[in-house]
C-alpha cells in the first residue's frame, strides 16, 4: 500500500527512531501486545485513572479497583465478590499479576483471548452483574467527557483520535495499564539473579520440594510465572490448559458444583468437568482465599488438599472424595509431607510476594 | 431480436433500480414483525395466562433476537436474498436487531425503543405492475454470521456492539432472548438465551476457530406474501413445554433469587425444553426443521 508506506517514510523522517516505552522491568520477558493496541506510557497513565475510577460501574459505586486492590496483588480477599449491586459472582477475583503472559482469560474460559475482550463481562455482564453498565455505554462516555482529566488524557493516548473518548479507546487504555502490572522483583527473582542472600535456608528447601517429582507442583505451575498457560516474545500460546485438582466430587462421578463446573461450561464434554486455568504463584501469600471459587483459606490448607490427592468433604451439598474424581489431573497423586518440609514450601510460597509492586506508587490510585 | 422484445428492459431503470440481467431487479422490502402472546398482543408489565405446560401466569422480561441470511422465496421456489439496509442503529452489518420490548414492567434489563420490521432491498423480478411477481414464503436464520460473531465488540457497528446482547464471558452474542417473571407470590426468573457454544479459540490468530455448536435456526414460513402478512412471534411458545407454575429442580438460587435459565451449554433438561419450540437441537444446535415460535398473520 503506496499510502501506508509514504506514512511510514513520513512518521520516521519526523522523529527519526520510535519512542521506546520501557514497561518490562529486568528479568521477565516481554508479553505479546495485540498489534492494534501498543503499549505507551499515555494509555497506560490513562488506564490507571480509569482502573481506578467508579464511574465505570452502572450506579457508580464501583470501579475495577474495587475488587482488585494493589496490596492483595490485585485481589479483594474474599471467596467471591460483590458486585455493584449486591450480586455475587461465583468466582474468586484473580490476581491482576503477569497477566499480560496469560494466554486466556478468567478461570476456566477458553475464547477469552485478550484482556480487550475479557473486561467486557466485568463492565457489562448481567449474570451476575458486576460493574453493571449493561447498555449504558453511551451514558459512561457522557461521564468521562464531563470529568476535566480525561480531556488531555485521552488525547495524549489516542493522539490520532479526532474525538477519543470512545469505548473501544477505554478498552484498550484498561487493558494496556493491566498489561503494565509486571511483578519480578520478589526475593525469588533476586536471588535467581545472583542474590545468595536474598532466599532463607528454609525457601530454598521449599524450592526443591515444589520442583521436586514427589510433590509435583512444577508441572502444572511451571517457569518464570509459576503457570502452564504462558505466551511472550519467542514463546507463542499454546491454548487449552486447564486441570481438574480433585477439589470436588459431588456425585461420585466427578461432579462439580452447578454454575461452576469450569471448562465443562463451554464445551459440555464430560471430561472437561471441573478443570479450571492455572493462576500464577506470584503474591501467591497475600491473595487468600485460594482456588477458582475461594473455598480454601489458608496456603497450609491448599498443601493438605493436594497431600491428599484431592479434598474430602465430608457432609452438606458438596460431599464428596475429590481424590477420586475420574476427571483428575495424573499430577495429582497427593504426598507425604513433614511439618518442617510444608514450613518451608510455604517459606519458598511467600519468597515469590514482590513488595515493591505492591506499593508501586504508579500503579496506585491517581485520583 | 424483435426490436419490441427488448422495449422492457430498456424501460426497467426507469421505475425501478438496479440492474436487469434476467429480468430482476432491486427493489426495497419492508418485513413486518408483531410478538404476540398465544393470541394478544405482547406486552412488557403485562400478566399473561395459560402459559407453560401447566397453565401458569407470568409476565414478560424480554424478547429480542437477531435475524441475517433473509430471503424472499417466489412461488417457483426460488430464494431471493434480503439485503438488511442499514439504519446505524437496529440494522447493520448484515443483521438486524428485533426487539420487541419497550423497558417497560419487568423489561428492565431492556432497551426503551422497539424495532419490529426489517427494512431491506430484494433482487427478483419486479412485483408491482403488469406481470408482477409475488413472493410466497419467507426464509431467516436467528443469530449473527460466525464471522462477525466473535469480533470485538467494541469495534463492530450497530446494532452488533449492543452490550445488552453481547455474551462477553463466551465472546460472541446472544443471538436469541426470551425472559419473563413466573411463580405468582414467590416470583422467580425463566429465560432462554441461545448463543453458539462449544468455540475453541487461536490465541496466536486472536480469532475463534470454531463453534461445535452454532445455535442458529432456520426459520421457514410458507404462504408469507411480504405486502400483506406479517410475521407472528409467540413468546409464550417459547415456554410450551415447560411447567412454570413453580421453579423445577433444574433452577439456581443466587443471593435469594431463583433463575431457571438455558444459557445454551445447560443444563441439558431445560435447555432441551426451551430449544425445541425454536426448532432447535440442543444436542448438536442443528435445525429441526419443527419451530413454533414463528407464524405467518
Amino acid at each position: 500500500m503506496p499510502s501506508r508506506l509514504l506514512r511510514a517514510v513520513i512518521l520516521l523522517a519526523a522523529c527519526g527512531e520510535p519512542e521506546a516505552f520501557d514497561w518490562v522491568p529486568e528479568g521477565l520477558p516481554v508479553p505479546l501486545v495485540p498489534e492494534e493496541n501498543p503499549m505507551t506510557a499515555a494509555k497506560v497513565e490513562l488506564g490507571r485513572h480509569l482502573f481506578y475510577d467508579t464511574r465505570l460501574s452502572g450506579n457508580q459505586t464501583q470501579a475495577c479497583a474495587t475488587c482488585h486492590l494493589q496490596e492483595l496483588a490485585f485481589t479483594d480477599g474474599d471467596a467471591v465478590s460483590e458486585g455493584s449491586t449486591g450480586q455475587h459472582t461465583r468466582r474468586n477475583a484473580m490476581a491482576l499479576v503477569n497477566i499480560a503472559y496469560t494466554t486466556t482469560y478468567t478461570w476456566a474460559n477458553p475464547v477469552l483471548l485478550t484482556l480487550e475482550q475479557q473486561m467486557l463481562t466485568p463492565l457489562f455482564g448481567d449474570d451476575p452483574v458486576e460493574l453493571g453498565l449493561r447498555g449504558m455505554e453511551d451514558e459512561l462516555i457522557e461521564r468521562l467527557r464531563a470529568e476535566p482529566r480525561y480531556a488531555g488524557l485521552f488525547a495524549d493516548a489516542f493522539p490520532d483520535d479526532g474525538d477519543p473518548l470512545t469505548l473501544t479507546n477505554v478498552t484498550h487504555a484498561l487493558a494496556s495499564f493491566e498489561r503494565s502490572l509486571l511483578s519480578g522483583d520478589s526475593p525469588y527473582d533476586r536471588y535467581t539473579r545472583g542474590d545468595p542472600d536474598a532466599l532463607s535456608e528454609s525457601a530454598r528447601r521449599g524450592a526443591a520440594l515444589f520442583s521436586s517429582e514427589r510433590l509435583e507442583c512444577f508441572h502444572c505451575h511451571a517457569g518464570f510465572n509459576f503457570q502452564d498457560s504462558v505466551a511472550y516474545a519467542g514463546k507463542p500460546p499454546r491454548n487449552g490448559i486447564f486441570h481438574n485438582t480433585g477439589l470436588y466430587n459431588i456425585d461420585g462421578k466427578g461432579g462439580y458444583p452447578a454454575g461452576n463446573t469450569g471448562l465443562h461450561e463451554f464445551t459440555g464434554v464430560a471430561a472437561d468437568m471441573g478443570r479450571f486455568r492455572v493462576p500464577t504463584l506470584r503474591n501467591i501469600a497475600v491473595t487468600a482465599p485460594y482456588m477458582h471459587d475461594g473455598s480454601i483459606a489458608t496456603l497450609s490448607e491448599v498443601l493438605d488438599h493436594y497431600a491428599a490427592g484431592g479434598r474430602t468433604i465430608a457432609a452438606g451439598p458438596y460431599a464428596g472424595v475429590g481424590r477420586d474424581n475420574p476427571y483428575k489431573s495424573g499430577f495429582i497423586r497427593g504426598f507425604e509431607l513433614t511439618a518442617d518440609e510444608r514450613a518451608d514450601v510455604i517459606a519458598f510460597l511467600e519468597s515469590l510476594t514482590d513488595e515493591a509492586f505492591l506499593t508501586d506508587p504508579a500503579l496506585a490510585d491517581p485520583w | 431480436m424483435h426490436p419490441l422484445r427488448i422495449l422492457p428492459l430498456l424501460l426497467l431503470p426507469a421505475f425501478a433500480c438496479g440492474d436487469e440481467e434476467g429480468g430482476f431487479v432491486e427493489e426495497p422490502v419492508k418485513i413486518s414483525f408483531e410478538a404476540r402472546v398465544a393470541g394478544e398482543p405482547f406486552k412488557c408489565g403485562q400478566d399473561f395466562t395459560g402459559l407453560g405446560s401447566d397453565g401458569a401466569t407470568g409476565t414478560p422480561q424480554d424478547l429480542r433476537f437477531y435475524v441475517h441470511d433473509v430471503r424472499l422465496i417466489t412461488e417457483d421456489g426460488a430464494e431471493h436474498p434480503v439485503d438488511i439496509e442499514d439504519d446505524g442503529d437496529y440494522q447493520g452489518g448484515g443483521v438486524a436487531l428485533l426487539d420487541f420490548e419497550d423497558g417497560s414492567g419487568n423489561c428492565i434489563n431492556g432497551t426503551n425503543s422497539i424495532h419490529t420490521t426489517i427494512t431491506g432491498i430484494v433482487r427478483a423480478a419486479p412485483r408491482h405492475g403488469a406481470g408482477a411477481n409475488h413472493f410466497s414464503g419467507l426464509r431467516f436464520r436467528i443469530g449473527v454470521p460466525e464471522d462477525v460473531n466473535h469480533d470485538d465488540l467494541t469495534a463492530l457497528p450497530s446494532p452488533l456492539n449492543d452490550t445488552t446482547m453481547s455474551w462477553s464471558w463466551n465472546y460472541g452474542h446472544i443471538f436469541f432472548a426470551a425472559w419473563g417473571v413466573f411463580g405468582g407470590d414467590a416470583p422467580y426468573t425463566a429465560g432462554l438465551h441461545v448463543g453458539s457454544i462449544g468455540c475453541e479459540g487461536d490465541a496466536m490468530a486472536g480469532q475463534i476457530v470454531s463453534c461445535a455448536n452454532s445455535n442458529r435456526p432456520e426459520i421457514a414460513l410458507e404462504g408469507f406474501d411480504v405486502d400483506a402478512n406479517k410475521v407472528i412471534v409467540d413468546w409464550g411458545a417459547v415456554w410450551a413445554q415447560l411447567p412454570l407454575a413453580a421453579p423445577s429442580a433444574d433452577c439456581e438460587e443466587m443471593d435469594g433469587e431463583t433463575t431457571c435459565a438455558c444459557h445454551s451449554f445447560g443444563p441439558d433438561a431445560l435447555c432441551t425444553t426451551l430449544f425445541t419450540p425454536l426448532g432447535l437441537d440442543w444436542k448438536d444446535g442443528k435445525d429441526t426443521s419443527n419451530q413454533s415460535v414463528f407464524r405467518v398473520q
